[in-house]
């Protein structure tokens, strides 16, 4: 039977930064993904490349700002051009009566060691050049950024690739051979890979791959919509969000401005199928003019949908699990695993290879959901 | 493979062949052999050959031939996916009636944008459950 130290299931930015990681500290692993990294009608696909700290749970925070300094270093560290930006974001309202708890947000978040302001007034405007001449506030983050799903995750697999972390694609994971309540093996519908940590980073196709423990993980499944329009000079550094409203709005370097901000669409998991809604569409171009009117004129080339996974709590669940040994999940990420996916993989591999869970990913343990349920049947 | 004909490839390399992303043939290349990219939306995803206004209408048939070229393998069996709109329309053209229609009646619920207080009913987003 092929054997590795470790089998990454999934090759999202989780699985793949994980292996990077592991690969890294020399531990032989093996990625293996139902298809191949960045295909279509996944959480990757559906991510709109914000790598932020700001507007996080509490909990969160600390792995955000341990993530974001490491994406400050990730394009020499993978040696490749991750269209990477770090020019703040600023998430923005036009209701009065939301500024005294977006200031609350802005002093919780100082408190845990951000940099973030509360801006108002012309000084807003003239931070951001373009805004609805209706917003009055905003929380400006100025070490929050983007950079490309689609590149990130393929230069974590090549850099991967050269540390010596092999790959095994078109090969989807069915089960877990388990030995004395400890993993052994991974089940793949192209043989077993023996192993002695199995990673599951497979986003909402986790749940299936789990539920073979009879293990069920509390998550749904939501199809995004993102939107993309032709290219224009650049006028917008900073990434955008608006409480209350559905929209994160950010400009790439080739010009384009991507519009997301939770908009669903329709999906298949079974077959990654996925459809637009038109009144998604159209709401969310109203919502991208409201923002920011001068893009009323600009076309919309593509649209599109991904599959994301989201827990009731809307945090991702990550670390090992008792039983059985062995077994670590990584997956139900909610909408914003991306800037924090490089942490959660240099932290997994940290426990793999030291046996130390980190203080930052302790909290997303599945503990807590039984934790929860056991309190509300008492 | 000779020097010459070497030489006379490498010439190539500077040709556009997206026009609206601005990608050459040599980047093209590059992407084919470093990423072990076999298809042509693969090749779309990592270098944006085919995400420009015109979506791939002018340079799939080019994209095609790089990639049976430099992969040895057929690639034709797989069209650039098509994005909806199909044609791009301008953003307050798809915004026109965004009012009229029931359904979606607001976005999921991401963190970033949500109401910060609880107290502070939150305009249209669902909190997930």
């Amino acid at each position: 039977m092929e054997t590795s130290d470790v089998v990454v299931i999934g090759a999202g930015i989780v699985g793949s930064s994980t292996a990077y990681y592991l690969a890294k500290a020399g531990v032989e692993v093996t990625l293996i993904d139902r298809r191949a990294p960045i295909a279509g009608g996944t959480a990757t696909q559906a991510c709109a490349g914000g790598v932020r700290q700001q507007g996080r749970e509490p909990l969160e925070i600390p792995l955000a700002i341990y993530s974001i300094n490491l994406w400050t270093s990730l394009e020499a560290e993978l040696e490749a051009d991750l269209c990477y930006r770090q020019d703040g974001m600023t998430v923005v309202t036009d209701d009065e009566t939301c500024i005294p708890a977006l200031e609350q947000r802005v002093k919780r978040e100082q408190s845990l060691g951000l940099n973030i302001q509360l801006v108002q007034g012309s000084e807003l405007h003239d931070l951001i050049a373009g805004l609805s001449p209706h917003i009055l506030a905003g929380s400006y983050l100025s070490t929050d950024g983007h950079a490309d799903p689609l590149r990130t995750v393929n230069a974590f697999v090549d850099a991967a690739r050269r540390r010596g972390a092999r790959f095994k694609w078109q090969c989807p994971a069915e089960g877990f051979v388990i030995n004395n309540d400890k993993i052994t093996a991974v089940k793949t519908r192209h043989g077993n890979i023996g192993c002695r940590f199995a990673i599951l980073s497979a986003g909402f196709w986790s749940r299936a791959i789990a539920a073979s423990l009879d293990l069920e993980l509390p998550f749904q499944f939501f199809p995004l919509q993102m939107m993309v329009t032709a290219g224009r000079p650049p006028v917008l550094d900073q990434v955008l969000g608006w409480l209350g409203h559905g929209i994160s709005l950010k400009q790439v370097p080739s010009g384009g401005f991507v519009i997301g901000g939770g908009w669903p669409g329709h999906a298949n998991p079974q077959n990654y199928s996925t459809r637009l809604l038109p009144g998604s569409m159209a709401k969310s171009a109203q919502t991208t003019i409201d923002l920011f009117p001068s893009l009323a004129a600009v076309p919309i080339v593509r649209a599109w949908v991904g599959i994301e996974a989201f827990c009731e709590d809307e945090m991702q669940i990550v670390g090992p699990l008792r039983s059985p040994a062995g077994l670590i999940l990584a997956t139900g990420f909610s909408g914003h695993g991306f800037a924090i996916g490089p942490g959660v993989g240099s932290l997994l591999a940290e426990y793999v290879t030291t046996g130390q869970l980190s203080d930052m990913i302790k909290p997303f343990g599945i503990e807590r959901f039984s934790k929860r349920s056991e309190e509300q049947s008492q | 493979m000779t020097q010459k004909t070497d030489n006379r490839d490498r010439t190539f390399d500077d040709l556009t062949i997206c026009r609206c992303e601005g990608v050459t043939r040599g980047q093209l290349k590059a992407c084919i052999h470093h990423s072990g990219a076999r298809t042509i939306n693969q090749v779309k995803k990592l270098t944006r050959a085919g995400m420009g206004p015109c979506q791939g209408r002018t340079c799939a048939r080019s994209v095609e031939i790089i990639l049976t070229t430099e992969a040895k393998t057929p690639a034709g069996v797989e069209p650039y996916q098509s994005r909806p709109p199909v044609r791009g329309i301008p953003v307050s053209t798809l915004a026109m009636g965004s009012d009229q229609f029931h359904e979606p009646t607001g976005p999921v619920s991401v963190a970033m944008t949500r109401t910060p207080d609880p107290e502070i009913p939150s305009k249209q987003i669902h909190k997930i459950k």
